[in-house]
């Protein structure tokens, strides 16, 4: 008896051994012939789909209309075409980057991303993209904005759009009731007018840096280093070249000091609790008079219901005239990307007038092309574009070596909580010297 | 391991592979990436061995991590727990209203992480946020506090927001844990003249061991990889005061593209995950059910 149930037994497992290793033999197979058909029998011609896949980071009101208007163009000169629209908003592109980043390392590529234009992140990012040399050919950009998308002999990416960075905005009916006098000509005229704005019971200058974005914080040193006796635009296109020795020379320490009287003195206590925009909200509910910020601050503004020229007012930061430190947003083709033919389309396309100006319109930017009509663009981003069409471009903001934007907040961070300028400056040489091991130039 | 056995084991193949490959084999590729010079974005450098891991050691703000983490894991972990029991036990006392009650108490769970970071920064913010806009209304100005904009207070406010969103799931296991007592014993404490206090103290709570240690055992996942709210929240500021590893392997990986560095600190995170979970889950196996 019991012998026959071990058999029964053994046959069952037997049975049931077989089932197993026939459903694994099978899928096994399955696996091996879906291995070998793509690695081996798809035609390699197969025609490519008409897909473009995008990764961006502009989603705020102004700039998600922008980049609509882009592709409607897009979709009207490439019929048929199928834009795959993957927007990752936060930290600046910080949430876009480390995403795209990880598809690039593990090998599946999109068509296209957002890249910040400025030889800093040109330089971390063209090694991911094919060049793009020949449509670098009759394109009137101004020559230092062009040079910027060249790394060795080609050029990597397409300027779309360009952002001035060294701005002073400020509350008309504040600065009026106070009696500052604008234009502000140098950073002591700034501290004074700050001063003033303070006995007269208001934040002199709204700030915020909450969710990480300390890198805000390197624009302000940025424009320090622009005004300081011993450094100006040439001196800071040096400095986020690399070609700067930190620990001697006298304009970064020149631009701490500053940075210490203004965080000491005038900035709201919380800007650790809020973001570029609600600082600029302070401003628009009278709390307080003055904030530094790219032009996107104006697109916020007028979003917000602000008239530009009439409610708020733009300067260049006191002491920068004829320096305009901006950077910009590009894409590239990436390389093995998966639709090349769309992502050149793509490419091409925001080349032209036509895209150029759409999209800036809309978005609150400049064009990089110089050719393209200011005509329809409101008087105050008329102004802003102008200046950067006539002025030194310097680099600075965004466009610096991503790895200094982030050190370089974490460290101007601590520096407004310590104000220990030589302690600083030692942080800056060492992190400098490990980031810029040679200039990128 | 009998041959009896034997279709079992094939059938767990599967599982065996895909958590090989995505869980074991990433984590050791992580460990070789964590022994190379890879500092840009491309491919990687060349092997320079425990390199990273002296630099980790040596690097001030990644000690300050390590500290920051090893606080925020332990604090949250140890108040979560004992604010689950409470509220348990509040839930267990005022019976009437539990199901309301555990509802609230449950329903920061339900919350992302990103909703609830949000809404505490606007609570938190000194001048226009929530909490001190109320103790200015109560005319309670001098308890009024710089929060998340202070370097002494960040991760005081990043804790508040782990035990906030994670204090109900405890509440929820004890409660159940709680009710599932037989009601005979409890019965029997209360004709021996048990309080409410000894009823608490010396029949329920040391019941609930089994409980303590699933809770602790799943707030430990949660403690050791906190990234989200704290990312979301301070983004590990100002001034680094709330910077844990996580955020930290975040910032130097993706914004400082130090690729190999970024893997030591993962494989560090990993380590110390390791070293906490192994030995708690070993003394803890079997007494589960004792």
């Amino acid at each position: 008896m019991n012998q026959l149930i071990s058999r029964r037994e053994a046959l069952s497992t037997t049975a049931k051994v077989a089932l197993a290793i026939g459903i694994g033999a099978a899928i096994g197979a399955a696996g091996i012939g879906t291995g070998v058909y793509y690695a081996t029998l798809r035609p390699p011609t197969k025609p490519e789909e008409k897909k473009l896949v995008v990764y961006h980071w502009w989603t705020a009101g102004g700039e998600r209309e922008a980049l609509d208007a882009v592709y409607a163009l897009y979709r009207k000169y490439n019929p048929g075409y199928e834009i795959i629209d993957n927007p990752a908003a936060g930290g600046g592109g910080a949430v876009m980057r480390a995403a795209v980043k990880a598809m690039l390392l593990a090998g599946q590529p999109p068509d296209t991303c957002q890249v910040t234009y400025g030889p800093g992140m040109v330089h971390s990012w063209y090694v991911y993209h094919e060049p793009i040399d020949d449509l670098f050919k009759d394109f009137p950009v101004p020559e230092t904005l062009k040079q910027w998308a060249k790394v060795g002999d080609h050029y990597w990416l397409m300027p779309l759009n360009i952002h001035r960075d060294n701005n002073l905005w400020y509350n008309i009916s504040l600065v009026k009731k106070i009696g500052i006098d604008v234009p502000i000509k140098s950073v002591n005229e700034f501290f004074e007018a700050c001063e003033k704005a303070k006995k007269a019971g208001y934040i002199p200058l709204a700030f915020g840096t909450v969710g990480g974005q300390r890198f805000w914080l390197n624009y302000i040193f940025e424009c320090f280093v622009m005004t300081a006796p011993h450094g100006g635009g040439d001196y800071l296109n040096n400095f986020n070249l690399g070609k700067a020795k930190p620990a001697s020379d006298p304009a970064v320490r020149e631009a701490l000091e500053n940075m210490k009287i203004l965080w000491q003195n005038y900035v709201n206590p919380d800007y650790g609790a809020l973001t570029w925009d609600e600082a600029g909200k302070m401003l628009m509910r009278n709390e307080a008079v003055f904030n530094i910020m790219g032009d996107w601050q104006k697109g916020h503004f007028m979003a917000s219901g602000w008239k530009p020229d009439v409610d708020f007012g733009w300067q260049t930061f006191p002491g920068t005239e004829g320096l305009s430190m901006v950077h910009g947003d590009s894409f590239g083709i990436i390389k093995d990307a998966p639709h090349p033919t769309a992502a050149r389309k793509w490419v091409e396309l925001l080349k032209t007038v036509e895209a150029q100006e759409a999209f800036c319109i809309i978005k609150g930017a400049s064009p990089p092309r110089i050719d393209v009509p200011l005509d329809r663009f409101d008087p105050m981003q008329r102004r802003i574009a102008e200046s950067i069409r006539k002025d030194k471009i310097v680099i600075g903001g965004h466009g610096e070596v991503e790895a200094w934007m982030d050190k370089g907040g974490e460290i101007f961070e601590r520096f407004v909580t310590t104000y220990d300028v030589d302690a600083t400056i030692d942080e800056i040489d060492k992190a400098y010297r490990e980031i810029f091991p040679k200039p990128l130039i | 391991m009998g041959k009896k056995n034997i279709p079992y084991y094939i059938f767990l193949v599967p599982a065996f592979v895909l958590i090989g490959i995505f869980t074991y084999v990433f984590t050791g590729l992580t460990g070789y990436f964590s022994l190379l010079d890879w500092r840009s974005l491309g491919q990687p450098g060349e092997f320079i061995g425990l390199q990273n891991y002296y630099e980790f050691i040596n690097n001030p703000i990644a000690m300050k991590a390590l500290v920051n983490t090893v606080i925020l894991s332990s604090l949250f972990i140890i108040l979560t727990t004992v604010v689950g029991l409470c509220l348990a036990i509040l839930l267990d006392i005022g019976s009437k209203a539990a199901g309301l009650f555990r509802t609230i108490f449950l329903l920061p769970l339900s919350f992302s992480f990103v909703i609830s970071a949000t809404m505490w920064v606007w609570m938190f913010a000194p001048n226009q946020g929530t909490i001190n806009s109320l103790l200015r209304l109560l005319n309670l100005d001098f308890l009024t506090q710089p929060w998340i904009t202070s370097t002494q207070q960040s991760l005081l406010c990043v804790l508040i927001v782990y035990i906030w969103q994670f204090s109900g799931f405890a509440t929820l296991i004890y409660y159940a844990g709680i009710r599932g007592i037989p009601q005979e014993q409890l019965e029997s404490a209360l004709i021996d003249g048990a309080t409410t206090l000894q009823k608490y103290v010396h029949v329920i709570i040391p019941q609930l061991k089994g409980e303590t240690i699933g809770v602790v055992t799943i707030l430990l996942f949660y403690a050791l990889r906190v990234f989200d709210l704290v990312y979301l929240l301070t983004g590990g500021g100002p001034s680094l005061s709330s910077e844990v590893l996580a955020t930290y392997m975040y910032r130097v990986t993706f914004n400082q593209n130090l690729f190999a560095y970024g893997a030591s600190i993962g494989f560090i995170i990993f380590l110390l995950a390791i070293g906490v979970m192994v030995p708690f889950l070993y003394l803890t196996s079997g007494r589960w059910r004792r």
